[in-house]
């Protein structure tokens, strides 16, 4: 009996949760034959998959056409405290399993080009009146005008179309690197109220393994079986600058971030590699309210001098079409009390 | 008020209706009445044991009259069949109702689709071919462009065919849609012989009014657009061609196809149809057909097409016309010819008429024109065989063609 009501209880508050997650309106407009249909997406509230003509570098660089496949999950959720001058809003953007992979492109083995990542977090707050307080008696507020927040990925594999070469004979090498973890702490000079804009300056922290195949003419270079390992750790000393930008509707994205890294090699030595993308898309049409967009997307990355090999410069430049599952939240921005003690 | 002739044959058992158009024109006579099927009947049980099923009806001067029809056979006395439940009254109410109205004799009424000789047998008059049994045989003149290739024996004239096959047509008007079925259909030609045939062949088509899709732009002011595609799907299960016309001494059996459809046209209720179908199939090419193992099999996969067509003249389903175009690309993935292709190219163009039926068995004649050709693997030379069908098809279990009406909008 007690738990038929506990049951009853937990339906009632489904349905009161439901009946209070009404969608916002402003997504939504009313055709002439009564077809309520949404005009304002989320874009990073959204399961991708799409196909792009991608033009890159390749190992004897020159510049090489192939098909990527591209793929990912994002979920933004938002969050707000108080209200005027006292409002705080929390921006927090997940992204799983989201990458592309080249499956025509298979640098050594059967092993595509790719570039995946497990997960992504990015948090990003938003002070209408940002401060900082000195515990100082009294304690002391200074204004301090930016927004901050964090961003970090873990479990980044990365298979470059172009391979490293040898320095003497230029032949190439199996190569992969998988970042273990990165972690970003930044500020905000534009303070946008709009979600998704934001200038990111900021410093952190990451940690990669790069994987080598065997060493050039001593072995084959077509595999990773015995991969010599190069460690690489940037103690707080890997510099980014992130910019994004939404339209109010949705409709066009745009996330460019780059990243400069001098970091400790397991090779007993600093490094300096970098990483540059930039990734832009704009909803052409949704069938049934599921968006299909368009989408340019680049990157270069620069793999240090290593081992025996040179430096490597991995360029490419993507333009495909995605089919997206809109995951966008009927209340864009949950409001929550202030927190008190 | 339906009126039928008394001039319609009758047997016992077997109802012969040489040319079933010709008698529907004579129910247009006006001679007996018939009890519509449409309203409550009234059955007095007589003093002599008989029974009269009884209509009235009120005209505008608000005198009444009845129409009277015997509840059995002439003849042998049994109750009559395919008629409505009535409620039953007793002979002197029968008395009483002959003083206040006037009786008029009439045939009992008969179910859609039947109609009722004034014996009291209700016999089947538009028949359904879509669902049915049939089995069939004809004469087959076969033609073959001989360029290269040795024209069998038999050929043009002295060949006959023999077939058969289950068709099924589901109509769901909830779902303003219709699926159709082909099962175990199969053609077998001789003298040099060949088979032909498919298990089983399935196709959707639908007549929705809500729409499929709703297509938002995002250029300048947001818009969105209904979509309501009539496309629908089908697929075939082991499909077997036998003796292609440029290589007969092969054998070719399609495992599977599957495709999207597009019904440019098609009836109200989908019994008739115009229809593309654009899809791909997967099969396998023995050039022994005497030698068919899982080795020597030259295994294909490609695209195919097919435009048809269906068309029910008239409302009795009588008289039928199909036409059907198919044109197939295989190309071989694995075996002797790997990477070599083929085009096939096939049509056809039917007639099928309602003849007689036999206890509500409908025997039709089947005129036909069936053409095809292909590329040879080997020689990439190709041959064109036409030929003509003519001959009879008994079938079994065709219900009568109805039209059920269709509700405004399909459910959700």
């Amino acid at each position: 009996m007690r738990s038929r009501a506990v049951l009853v209880a937990a339906g009632m508050s489904i349905v009161t949760a439901a009946s209070s997650a009404a969608a916002d309106d402003r997504d939504f407009r009313v055709s002439k034959e009564g077809r309520r249909f949404r005009i304002q997406f989320d874009p990073e509230s959204r399961i991708r998959a799409g196909v792009a003509t991608t033009i890159a570098r390749t190992t004897n660089n020159k510049l090489g056409a192939s098909l990527e496949v591209h793929a990912g999950i994002s979920v933004r959720r938002r969050r707000a405290w108080g209200d005027g001058s006292t409002r705080v809003e929390w921006q927090i953007d997940h992204r799983f399993l989201t990458g592309w992979v080249a499956p025509t492109v298979q640098q050594f083995g059967s092993m595509p080009a790719l570039d995946a990542t497990f997960y992504a977090v990015a948090a990003h707050r938003h002070d209408l009146l940002p401060r900082i307080v000195l515990p100082s008696s009294p304690p002391a507020s200074i204004p301090f005008p930016f927004d901050i927040g964090f961003d970090s990925e873990f479990g980044r594999v990365t298979v470059t179309r172009a391979a490293p070469l040898g320095t003497r004979d230029a032949l190439p090498v199996a190569f992969m690197r998988v970042g273990v973890a990165r972690a970003t702490a930044f500020i905000d000079p534009l303070r946008s109220n709009y979600p998704g804009r934001s200038i990111e300056i900021g410093v952190g922290v990451r940690y990669d393994i790069d994987l080598f195949g065997a060493q050039t003419g001593s072995g084959n270079s077509d595999a990773l079986t015995s991969p010599r390992i190069v460690h690489r750790i940037a103690p707080g000393t890997a510099a980014s600058l992130r910019m994004r930008f939404e339209s109010l509707d949705g409709i066009w994205a745009w996330d460019t971030r780059g990243e400069v890294v001098p970091h400790w090699t397991s090779e007993r030595k600093w490094a300096l590699g970098a990483f540059a993308s930039t990734h832009l898309e704009r909803t052409l049409i949704a069938i049934n309210d599921e968006p299909i967009s368009a989408f340019f997307d680049a990157g270069w990355r620069l793999v240090p001098s290593t081992l025996e090999m040179s430096t490597l410069h991995d360029l490419r430049f993507s333009l495909g079409i995605a089919l997206g599952l809109d995951l966008t939240p009927n209340v864009r921005v949950v409001v929550r009390e202030p927190r008190g003690r | 008020m339906t009126r039928y002739s008394p001039t319609l044959p009758f047997v016992t058992s077997i109802v012969a209706t040489l040319a079933i158009a010709n008698a529907a024109g004579a129910a247009e006579e006006p001679v007996v009445p018939v009890l519509s099927y449409d309203r409550p009947v009234t059955c007095y049980d007589l003093a002599d044991g008989k029974t009269m099923r009884v209509q009235c009806s009120v005209d505008a001067k608000g005198k009444q009259s009845c129409l009277s029809a015997p509840n059995e056979m002439r003849g042998t006395g049994d109750p009559i069949e395919r008629v409505l439940p009535c409620e039953h009254r007793t002979a002197q109410d029968y008395v009483v109702l002959g003083k206040s109205a006037k009786i008029i004799p009439a045939i009992a009424e008969a179910p859609p689709g039947y109609a009722r000789s004034e014996h009291g047998r209700a016999f089947q008059v538009k028949f359904d071919l879509l669902n049915r049994f049939y089995i069939g045989a004809g004469w087959t003149p076969t033609l073959q462009s001989n360029r290269g290739f040795e024209v069998p024996a038999g050929f043009p004239f002295a060949r006959g065919h023999a077939e058969l096959g289950i068709v099924l047509s589901f109509l769901s008007t909830r779902n303003r849609s219709r699926h159709d079925l082909r099962i175990l259909e199969g053609t077998a030609m001789f003298a040099d012989f060949e088979v032909s045939g498919t298990l089983l062949a399935y196709d959707y088509q639908h007549e929705h009014r809500r729409p499929a899709y709703w297509i938002s732009t995002f250029f300048g002011e947001p818009e969105v657009y209904p979509v309501l595609p009539r496309v629908g799907w089908g697929f075939r299960i082991l499909n077997v061609l036998d003796r292609q016309p440029s290589y007969r001494n092969a054998f070719d059996m399609e495992f599977g196809e599957v495709h999207l459809a597009y019904n440019p046209w098609q009836s109200n209720d989908m019994y008739s149809n115009v229809r593309i179908e654009l899809g791909a199939d997967v099969g396998a090419h023995w050039a022994e057909r005497s030698a068919i193992t899982a080795k020597a099999g030259n295994y294909f996969i490609g695209p195919t097409l097919a435009i048809k067509s269906r068309v029910s003249l008239g409302k009795g389903g009588l008289h039928y016309l199909f036409t059907d175009l198919q044109a197939r690309r295989s190309t071989v993935v694995s075996g002797q010819y790997t990477g070599a292709t083929v085009n096939r190219l096939s049509g056809s163009l039917a007639y099928e008429g309602v003849l007689i039926a036999i206890n509500d068995q409908p025997l039709s004649l089947r005129l036909a024109t069936e053409g095809r050709t292909q590329n040879d693997y080997v020689r990439d030379v190709r041959a064109v065989e036409l030929r003509f069908l003519a001959g009879l098809r008994m079938s079994f279990g065709a219900p009568p063609r109805t039209f059920e009406p269709m509700p405004e909008f399909e459910d959700p």
